[in-house]
């Protein structure tokens, strides 16, 4: 026996919804007039979607309509969102949060520099290309690294929430 | 406000209309109903997520994008969604009981009010629908009760529409099975 392929049972399905382009489903109706096999699918597709539909629309509880707008909308609304991106936040709040960066980058490389061991430091030729200033703000940036790890797995606990 | 289209609804309802949101209920309260009714086969569980997904439709109102799609299939892949996640939670719940302990609770669900709406016959489909894997349930009900296109459960489900049209195929022929009138001399 010919097993029937996916393509043929989904051309089946195609005309017994009326979905797909007007000249294949002519084709498959054509081709299905002398082929009964594909007859007997469709026979088989027409019986249990008629037993399906045995079970009819519910009607809702004549309450339902009532309790659920009227707890839905005691809910806060969200208003629609303003954009969010950073280019819309005012240079006014972050001209100053740059210049704390920069200074504690330089506070850093003061403090970098004045330590006893940066002399031998120096001496290393990455050591030299980075300076102090360079160190400190790799320094920072690990600080800014180590501290979002430590605060990842409160995040993460409070997305699942 | 009944005869105004679902996207400009939308729209008040995110600005925080509640007669929108009523108008958009009632627009779609008896599908929405049936959608879950089917997937979840218990009408206490469908009013649980009817107002679910609705809730969220007045939350999150802001986030529909009529060009990317209609509100129908907005809203039912809200409550689809909701429906599967409310279903895992209680499959993990009964995850120890015996089969026919299942099906013993499942027979307690229909309680007076489903009795009152549903057929002798309607239940022998609830029930052979109930048996099987939900991801085939969901093809079945889109298409037959709601007579979506392929393409649009595809868009609410986000799964490949040659992968729905072999599902639906393995479901017609369990369905067969399960429906198919007893013989004779058989229970």
């Amino acid at each position: 026996m010919v097993e029937r392929s996916e393509g043929d049972r989904n051309a089946l399905l195609d005309v017994h919804f009326g979905e797909g382009d007007a000249r294949t489903l002519a084709a498959t109706r054509a081709h299905v007039e002398g082929c009964p096999r594909c007859r007997q699918y469709l026979r088989i597709l027409s019986d249990v979607d008629g037993a399906l539909r045995e079970w009819a629309d519910e009607a809702p509880p004549p309450d339902l309509a009532a309790r659920v707008v009227s707890r839905a909308t005691r809910l806060p609304h969200h208003a629609p969102a303003r954009a969010s991106v950073p280019s819309a936040m005012p240079l006014v709040v972050l001209v100053p949060v740059i210049a704390a960066f920069v200074v504690s980058i330089r506070q850093l490389a003061e403090w970098l520099a004045a330590l006893p061991f940066w002399v031998v430091l120096e001496k290393w030729p990455t050591v030299q290309g980075a300076a102090p200033l360079g160190a400190a703000a790799l320094v920072l940036f690990a600080l800014g690294g180590l501290a979002s790890l430590a605060a990842a797995p409160a995040l993460v606990m409070e997305s699942r929430r | 406000m009944e005869d105004r289209p679902d996207h400009a609804l939308v729209a008040d309802v995110a600005r925080g209309d509640a007669a929108a949101l009523r108008t958009l209920y009632l627009r779609y309260e008896r599908p929405t109903f049936n959608l879950i009714l089917r997937l979840a086969g218990d009408r206490e569980m469908a009013q649980d997520m009817m107002q679910e997904t609705f809730t969220r439709v007045w939350t999150m109102a802001r986030t529909f994008r009529g060009d990317r799609g209609t509100f129908k299939g907005w809203l039912f892949t809200i409550a689809l969604n909701l429906t599967r996640s409310e279903l895992a939670r209680k499959r993990r719940g009964s995850r120890h009981l015996a089969e026919d302990a299942v099906e013993e609770l499942a027979s307690q669900a229909d309680g007076p009010d489903t009795l009152l709406q549903r057929s002798e016959v309607g239940r022998r489909v609830a029930a052979a629908l109930a048996h099987m894997a939900p991801h085939l349930r969901e093809v079945v009900v889109m298409k037959v009760y709601h007579q979506l296109k392929f393409r649009e459960i595809a868009d609410i489900t986000k799964t490949p529409e040659g992968t729905l049209k072999a599902r639906f195929h393995r479901a017609v022929a369990e369905l067969r099975e399960r429906l198919a009138p007893p013989r004779s001399g058989q229970p």
